[in-house]
């Protein structure tokens, strides 16, 4: 951008001033010098080719924008110069003439070296080839024939087209150079030319395809005005002057001298690369487009009167160029309406897409939807070659699932933009490069806005989605428990009628037999005392049954001791620990049911599948939760346990989350399972939480982490080194 | 003294089991031949032994929910000669129905509860090893509570001395154990008896058909005008 600046404001300054200088001094003050050379080069010529040469610079960063503007401000400055000996003659006679020649020279030869240039680097100053790069450099050659003629000729050399010849001697010849001079002369003839034809040629017939396809109009230009010129130079050869074939060959060569540029325009305007893709650039480039229309426009209205100059007094060229001006300005407005739309036109229809992208997003309900069509629109509104919308998780770290995509993801974002919500980053929103030019400021704070809008309905999808996943597993997590609670008194049904109530039976059936006896008198005293303990063990069948339904213990002594009475009933060695607070807290009625449902499910599970030969037991209050810890020196927890969600934990699972609470499972350092489950103590119905169960693979034995979805309570897990239960055995 | 009468009890629970063995065997007017505890060996036993009356409980393994009831379906059908006398600690009529679904011959449905009473639990086992039927009254109240919800039904015509004898007549009892055991003169039964067949619209029939009318009347559906099937 900042060499593109400079050379904008430095070849600006200098062709614009040239030009002002031209037009004022033959136009305004020595009007009448020289004769025959008017305003109609410098006005009609030079004028339009310079601004065309800095419209380019706006519009484009090729190089070929730099080769036409410097080859419009050297022929600005050509006719400067120009002007500038025609105004004053004493100059011709002056002993600073042979370097003021230099300059001008040195302007001329810029100006064709630019223009060759133009030619064969042709249309957006990209050769394909490293030789051509090389061999390209030989046409600034031209460029140097100021300084040349200045060490070879012992004559100052003007240019040609002034009509003046000089005879001033040259005092800065370097005479062993002299016999030189035929060779710059030959310099600023046909060499440059041909070296640009030669390396336009082997563009145009052996480049690639694309190449062949971008030169395709211009080949046929150029060889239509060389087909033409080679006849009408043959003209004379053939003895055809004066026919009217030699007039067809001239128009042939004329028509093709206007096709030329007219070629090159399009060319260029075609596949100059230009960069007004994105806002900012575009709005500079409709301006100078603005302008270069209003120069061609003021040319275009003055050409009539400065061609019929000679033959219109004041009257009829104040006429004619009124009319010029009248007829042509639809023209005008219509040129600036087709540039404004080209450049301007599809960027304005993109911004309104984008803005209208929030209200859209508000009507898609899928995360997924969401997301894809933001990608989409700020794809199609941006212009971009791609966009992806990640979306992170719960952790704000990971996740990159789910994410919307639009076109095709190579390489890195270019731009990103951060869908923050509050104080949380829900998502980034990444760019590819854009298909033209770069992402300008206006764009960037839009797709701020954007991402603003998107945020929210993202947010709230996202919250949405996690409400039914969570609304799901609290239903699952619901029926689980009802189950539970069905396949409970099943049990508890089943062991009264199979259990008490089939010893009650036994006990009628014997006490109905005892009757008989005693009619027969063969009643033993001892009967009557078997009787007596069969109905003793049915009422200690009986409270055993009561305290499976609910420990009455619970709620008469607190947790800590209805742990510690259980404790004394279980197959292997078991330590209850905990300290004296814990053991005088009494909790809430539901998260002591739990704590003490989950020792009672826990130790069943150790006492079933584990073949342990000790456990422990630990209760204790930590900050604002209660802890309940059960480890056992067992075989842990097996893989097939964990997959079958083995009843016991899911049902641990779902009491624990019905009350806020968490569970975690992993094996216990020195092998053994250990289950940690923590309870909330104020507010016991807390929010539920995401997961009932989350069960881990187990880890290798030397890592002491705990499965708790919070790491950082693992720390404060005491390591079991040794296999507990000497305290139970003690 | 007769003959005592041959059975093969079915009963997983080893207490009640032997209790009942000894309790019946006591009596010397009942042989055990076999005590079993699943429905499987049941089958296996009757066929062996050929048995005059079973007495099985209805809950056995291996899925503890109607295996008796499924054994003395099995059985009636199989050995038309023995009588099953299922024990059941259901008071829910739909256990009783259910074994009683296909017809009341030779079928009998105890609550475990009279055990304690040798002679019901001897009665019960002769009646059905002869053809009778014999439903434990609280099966009765049971039924005809449901019935006389219904005040256009026959049944809350009963007196609820009517109820008395009723219940007695389900036991498979005859009229001079019906007196005896709700100390009532002979004639005053016979009054009774006959009342409860005239209100129900029941055919007068034989002691040993009377509890399978008492069923059939019972067991359809209440509302259906009170006229019997015949």
């Amino acid at each position: 951008m900042v060499p593109r600046t400079a050379w904008f404001l430095t070849l600006g300054a200098v062709g614009g001033g040239s030009l002002v200088y031209v037009v004022v001094v033959r136009g305004f003050t020595e009007p009448s010098i020289p004769p025959g050379a008017g305003l109609a080069w410098p006005v009609l010529g030079a004028l339009p080719f310079f601004v065309f040469g800095m419209w380019l610079l706006t519009a484009t960063s090729s190089r070929l924008a730099l080769y036409v503007a410097l080859a419009g401000t050297a022929t600005a400055a050509g006719a400067a110069y120009e002007t500038l000996l025609w105004t004053e003659p004493e100059l011709l006679s002056s002993p600073s003439l042979p370097l003021i020649n230099t300059v001008g020279l040195t302007v001329d030869g810029v100006a064709a070296a630019a223009f060759l240039l133009t030619f064969a680097t042709f249309p957006d100053g990209v050769l394909e080839r490293r030789w051509q790069r090389v061999a390209v450099l030989g046409v600034w050659a031209c460029a140097f024939v100021g300084p040349l003629y200045l060490l070879t000729s012992d004559r100052v050399v003007l240019p040609e087209y002034l009509g003046i010849t000089s005879q001033m001697a040259n005092p800065y010849v370097v005479d062993v150079l002299s016999p030189l001079r035929p060779v710059v002369d030959m310099l600023f003839a046909w060499p440059p030319t041909l070296l640009a034809m030669i390396i336009l040629a082997s563009r145009a017939f052996w480049g690639d395809e694309r190449t062949r396809r971008r030169l395709r109009v211009m080949t046929v230009t150029v060889l239509a005005v060389l087909v033409s010129w080679m006849f009408w130079s043959a003209v004379p050869l053939l003895g055809l002057s004066g026919t009217p074939l030699e007039l067809v060959f001239q128009s042939a060569v004329l028509a093709g001298m206007i096709a030329l540029p007219v070629a090159g325009i399009h060319g260029i305007l075609r596949h100059g690369a230009f960069d007004v893709a994105d806002a900012d650039r575009a709005r500079v480039v409709v301006r100078s487009s603005s302008a270069l229309i209003t120069v061609l426009y003021a040319v275009a209205v003055a050409a009539p009167a400065l061609l019929l100059m000679n033959r219109l007094d004041p009257l009829g060229a104040v006429l004619v160029t009124a009319i010029a001006a009248v007829v042509l300005l639809p023209v005008r407005g219509l040129a600036e309406r087709l540039v404004r739309r080209t450049v301007l036109g599809d960027r304005d229809h993109h911004l309104a897409l984008l803005s209208e992208l929030g209200a859209r997003l508000e009507q898609a309900m899928e995360l997924d939807e969401v997301l894809a069509r933001l990608a989409e629109g700020v794809r199609r509104g941006l212009d971009a070659s791609w966009v992806r919308v990640r979306v992170l998780g719960v952790d704000e770290e990971v996740a990159t699932v789910p994410a919307g995509v639009a076109g095709t993801v190579t390489g890195a974002p270019v731009a990103t933009q951060d869908l923050i919500r509050g104080d949380q980053r829900l998502g980034v929103l990444e760019l590819g490069p854009p298909l033209h030019g770069e992402y300008g400021a206006d764009e960037l704070a839009l797709l701020q806005t954007v991402a603003r809008q998107a945020t929210t309905t993202v947010a709230n999808v996202r919250l949405t989605a996690r409400l039914g996943e969570q609304l799901e597993e609290l239903s699952a997590s619901r029926v689980r428990l009802i189950t539970a609670q069905d396949e409970e008194r099943r049990r508890i049904e089943r062991n009264l009628h199979d259990g008490i109530q089939q010893s009650v039976v036994a006990l009628i059936a014997n006490l109905g037999r005892a009757r008989q006896r005693l009619q027969r008198d063969e009643l033993r005293p001892l009967e009557l005392v078997e009787l007596q303990d069969q109905a003793r063990e049915m009422l200690t069948d009986l409270r055993e049954l009561a305290r499976g339904i609910h420990p009455q213990v619970l709620s008469d002594r607190g947790l800590v001791a209805a742990v510690e009475s259980r404790s004394s009933r279980f197959p292997v060695p078991l330590a209850v620990i905990a300290d004296e607070g814990t053991r005088a807290a009494r909790f809430a009625p539901d998260i002591e049911a739990v704590a003490f449902y989950t020792v009672r499910e826990a130790l069943a599970n150790v006492a079933k599948h584990s073949g342990a030969s000790c456990a422990r037991v630990s209760l204790s209050v930590v900050e604002d939760r209660l802890r309940v810890e059960v480890v056992d020196d067992g075989s842990g927890f097996s893989l097939e346990q964990e997959r079958s969600a083995s009843g016991g934990l899911t049902n641990i699972g779902d009491r624990v989350a019905a009350v806020g609470g968490r569970l975690g499972v992993d094996r216990a350092p020195g092998g053994g399972a250990r289950l940690v489950v923590d309870l909330p103590l104020s507010g016991s119905i807390a929010e539920p939480t995401d997961a009932a169960v989350q069960v881990e693979r187990p880890m290798a034995p030397d890592e002491d982490e705990v499965g708790v979805r919070q790491p950082a309570l693992a720390a404060e897990l005491p390591l079991i080194a040794h296999p507990v239960g000497e305290s139970a055995r003690a | 003294m007769p003959e005592p009468l041959q059975i093969v009890i079915a009963e997983d629970n080893y207490l009640v089991r032997e209790g009942v063995r000894r309790l019946l065997e006591d009596s010397g007017r009942v042989t055990v031949l076999a005590g079993v505890g699943t429905a499987v060996e049941l089958l296996d036993a009757v066929r062996r032994l050929d048995p005059e009356a079973v007495l099985t409980d209805i809950r056995m393994p291996p899925t503890h929910r109607m295996e008796g009831i499924e054994a003395a379906h099995a059985i009636r059908s199989a050995h038309p000669t023995v009588g099953v006398v299922v024990l059941s600690q259901h008071t829910d009529e739909a256990y009783a129905l259910a074994l009683f679904e296909n017809g009341s011959s030779g079928l009998g449905y105890l609550l475990k509860d009279r055990v304690g009473d040798l002679d019901d639990l001897v009665h019960a086992l002769v009646e059905v090893s002869t053809g009778g039927s014999v439903v434990d009254p609280v099966i009765i109240d049971a039924l005809v509570r449901r019935r006389s919800r219904d005040e256009a039904d026959p049944f809350a015509a009963l007196t609820p001395r009517e109820l008395d004898v009723l219940r007695e007549m389900a036991l498979g009892k005859t009229n001079a154990r019906i007196e005896k055991a709700l100390f009532l003169s002979s004639s005053t039964v016979e009054k009774h008896v006959n009342a409860i067949f005239t209100k129900l619209s029941i055919p007068e029939t034989g002691v040993n058909r009377r509890v399978a009318a008492v069923l059939a009347f019972l067991q359809r559906p209440a509302g259906a005008d009170g006229q019997p099937a015949r």
